[in-house]
């Protein structure tokens, strides 16, 4: 028993090895924006479309722009969405009269994708890979979950830490636990 | 001797930050799970609410915070403080548990009050991305984010150990070797899907 848990502690966190560094390292640059800022890469260029789209959805296939298509604004004679995936997002603005579509596209960079793919989640997106992330990350998410129960026995099943591991559970889990309970009532 | 080390060291780290990586794995595991976010209707409430003479936006909101018991919600920043088209003071409180919307109603003496609680999932989710770059004024989740800090930097310290132990003791070990490369090509070729 000991050995298969071992070997079970051992295998998912080689699985889930790059996916726990993107959050991580990702939850680092969230909390120490100044130590690694995201820096953003900005381009702009103009497209001719057919004149007379009133669907964004319409215009963003005739685009052809991967992403989600999300903050749709419709005024009369023009159209704004932006086509999002993890680290970039294009802003389009369509002109119905002329068929001009002005996209502007915001790279966030290597920075910027570790933060964003941090934060998919659901799956309910129009944009397939942002669930196919998402599922991925689930998945990883219950290794943690494993790899945390797996730990705990292999840690109890050592006799000579088990003393210094009590103490250092009660301590540790006990305030996270009590201020978790106790910010929430 | 260092493998003794490393592996104390991997150990030790695991426990002291055990509660804190099971809000990891939870949060992780209930965003996928999840519905698409929204907000829930909220309760609304009054409460008797007199405000004193002379009393700047900012002192009513301090006070208003207090009877309430939001001190999740402090230091007040400025965008809390608003008016609505009738010009009464509306304070915006956003806090661990979800939000306050206040309406102060001068003229009536009393405090329209609109809660939204946060379900325990999204409560979880702001305590495991609040970390010591933040400042509460409330002591309990003040310490709450030192820690979770703390515990950032144990994950990052046990992935390192945890492959330096594997390295040193089992690289052979063909299900590890194959776990690890199954693992990598799967976020390579996610990545470069996504880019």
């Amino acid at each position: 028993m000991y050995q298969k848990l071992r070997n079970v502690h051992l295998s998912a966190a080689l699985f889930c090895l790059a996916f726990l560094l993107m959050y991580g390292v990702s939850a680092v640059q969230m909390a120490h924006r100044r130590w690694w800022p995201v820096r953003e890469r900005v381009t702009e260029w103009s497209v001719r479309l057919p004149a007379g789209i009133i669907d964004a959805r319409v215009a963003a296939r005739a685009l052809a722009i991967r992403g989600e298509l999300a903050a749709i604004r419709i005024s009369p004679g023009a159209l704004r969405f932006r086509q999002v995936r993890p680290g970039t997002v294009h802003q389009v603005e369509y002109s119905a009269a002329t068929g001009e579509a002005k996209v502007r596209a915001t790279d966030a960079g290597f920075a910027g994708m570790l933060n964003a793919l941090h934060q998919v989640q659901g799956m309910w997106h129009g944009y397939p890979l942002l669930n196919v992330w998402s599922a991925v990350l689930g998945i990883v998410s219950l290794g943690l979950l494993v790899m945390g129960g797996t730990g705990l026995y292999l840690w109890f099943r050592n006799h000579s830490e088990r003393w210094i591991g009590v103490v250092l559970l009660g301590a540790g889990g006990g305030l996270a636990l009590i201020l978790i309970v106790w910010m929430r009532t | 001797m260092t493998r003794d080390l490393i592996q104390k060291l991997h150990t030790y780290a695991g426990l002291v930050t055990f509660v804190n990586l099971l809000v990891f794995g939870l949060v992780g595991l209930t965003a996928t799970l999840g519905s698409r976010p929204h907000d829930p209707a909220p309760e609304v409430r009054s409460e008797a609410f007199v405000v004193q003479p002379n009393l700047t936006d900012r002192q009513v909101a301090e006070r208003v915070c207090g009877l309430l018991g939001l001190s999740l919600a402090t230091p007040i920043q400025s965008a809390v403080i608003q008016h609505d088209a009738a010009n009464n003071l509306l304070l915006d409180f956003y806090h661990a548990n979800g939000r306050h919307r206040v309406t102060v109603l001068e003229t009536e003496g009393r405090l329209r009050v609109e809660v939204i609680r946060n379900s325990l999932w999204s409560y979880l989710g702001t305590l495991h991305a609040t970390t010591a770059a933040f400042h509460s004024g409330d002591w309990r989740m003040q310490l709450w984010a030192d820690y979770n800090e703390f515990a950032m930097w144990c994950f990052l310290a046990m992935l390192a150990s945890g492959v330096a132990l594997w390295l040193m003791s089992r690289p052979e070990y063909r299900w590890a070797q194959w776990s690890l490369a199954l693992g990598c090509a799967l976020f390579a070729a996610l990545w470069y899907w996504t880019r």
